[in-house]
């Protein structure tokens, strides 16, 4: 049992290095990376991917901190990614543990719907500060919302690899269960 | 469904609600918290290394969107570049640094007034909706909030926007949240540069609420005003490129190119003393 136990706390310490590791890379590296004038929401598809296989408090506590680390490392003035990455996780949650039994169909589902919010929020601080709707949702949201789509996919074929090799026998239990529930 | 009913998620959730109604409000009312400095604290030398790899990463997405403009770009920077080489090529580089320490210095004594700081940028957060610099020097060095920051050439880049014991953030003119108050060196027409969405795309910014009869034309050169006590009178912002009229404000607007490089920096210095203008 400590042994189970030992394998899933060494995979959630690992899945936060990786989370905090994202949250430097929009921030630093991605905006010399920009593609059609944006940058990826890098660490929501962290969040989204990591959300469907890992425990749903585990998940939940790694969303508000990673949206509270990005807003302040990238000393945004709205606070909002913690409320914006706790909701995207527990749509996760919901849809991989309760919906759906596999885990390919609600990760694209849950993803596409965050990155969607991600756009929306985007579009709307735009907004309140002054931007054209129109023009913020061409020249940004839309663009963010594509380069998401595309980084998301190795996020999600690289959450798939870790789990595999972290997984023990306590998860598949829980999976099973969930898949039957 | 039954964890969405648990007491650890309802708490969670309000806690979430909490930290962003709090920050935000502290954020939007100009406070900064202990928490996010103390973040920033760590961050900053990690920021600083991961921002180097993002140096070295530069400009390869643009590969991508804008292969046919930046191969065509290319073979005339090369062409231009046979022209300029056999003239510049021995003293380049020793020219350039000599011009920037004597720039630095004309403005020195230009301005006896000015107290500078240098600071070099360790890391810039290029959002999707802000741009901001984090410069690799703060309150140990006597740099502060709301002091104004210029580069080499006396241009106006920005202001410090919040400042930790190593560390201080900055906002650039063409950000949407500044404001400064500007005239032009002509005819002395005041008004407000503000940052533009659009416009800030473009590295532009805007000249706006000038009268509708103001004075003003293309070529015009806009200088700080002084009036708010942030900046000093005098700084040069940058030159007009297009003048236009508001038709809903019934206010003349002009188009501002900045006088500093803003979107190339890599060292920038900071007024962290100067003597106020006070209007007659």
């Amino acid at each position: 049992m400590q042994k189970k136990n030992a394998a899933a706390v060494m995979r959630m310490i690992l899945t936060a290095v990786y989370t905090a590791a994202a949250v430097l890379l929009q921030c630093s590296v991605f905006p010399h990376l920009r593609l059609f004038g944006a940058i990826p929401e890098l660490t929501l598809c962290v969040i989204v991917c990591v959300s469907c296989w890992e425990d749903e408090k585990f998940s939940c506590i790694l969303a508000v901190c990673a949206g509270f680390l990005l807003d302040t490392v990238g000393s945004d003035k709205f606070t909002l990614s913690p409320l914006m990455f706790l909701l995207s996780a527990c749509v996760s949650i919901l849809l991989a543990k309760r919906v759906f039994a596999g885990k390919l169909i609600p990760a694209v589902i849950s993803g596409g719907a965050a990155l969607a919010a991600g756009a929306v929020k985007t579009t709307l601080i735009l907004a309140a500060k002054g931007a054209p709707v129109n023009a913020a949702i061409l020249h940004t949201a839309l663009p963010q919302l594509l380069y998401g789509a595309i980084v998301f996919i190795p996020v999600f074929l690289l959450s798939v690899l870790h789990f595999r090799i972290f997984r023990n026998s306590f998860d598949l239990g829980r999976l099973r269960a969930g898949a039957r529930a | 469904m039954k964890f969405f009913k648990s007491k650890f998620f309802i708490i969670t959730l309000i806690v979430t609600v909490l930290i962003a109604a709090v920050f935000t409000a502290m954020s939007l009312f100009g406070y900064s918290s202990y928490i996010k400095a103390g973040i920033n604290y760590v961050t900053t030398p990690i920021q600083k290394l991961s921002d180097a790899v993002g140096r070295a990463l530069d400009g390869y997405a643009s590969y991508i969107t804008e292969f046919d403009k930046l191969k065509k770009e290319n073979e005339e920077l090369k062409n231009q570049i046979n022209e300029m080489l056999d003239d510049v090529q021995s003293a380049k580089g020793v020219k350039e640094e000599n011009d920037r320490l004597r720039r630095m210095l004309e403005v020195k004594e230009e301005h006896l007034d000015y107290k500078f700081e240098p600071a070099d940028i360790v890391g810039r957060e290029d959002g999707n909706y802000m741009t901001v610099f984090t410069l690799g020097r703060g309150k140990n060095n006597g740099i502060d909030k709301d002091m104004p920051i210029i580069s080499a050439n006396s241009g106006l880049i920005g202001r410090i926007t919040d400042a930790g014991a190593t560390w201080s953030k900055a906002c650039s003119i063409v950000d949407m949240d500044s404001s400064v108050g500007a005239y032009v060196e002509r005819s002395r027409s005041s008004g407000i540069v503000v940052g533009d969405y659009e416009l800030g795309l473009r590295g532009l910014c805007k000249m706006a609420y000038m009268q509708s009869d103001a004075d003003i034309e293309v070529g015009d050169r806009i200088l700080t005003s002084g009036v708010g006590s942030v900046y000093p009178r005098g700084l040069i912002i940058g030159t007009v490129t297009e003048v236009s009229y508001d038709e809903s404000l019934r206010t003349k607007y002009a188009v501002i190119k900045p006088y500093a490089e803003i979107s190339g920096l890599s060292s920038v210095m900071v007024l962290t003393s100067f003597e106020r203008y006070v209007e007659e």
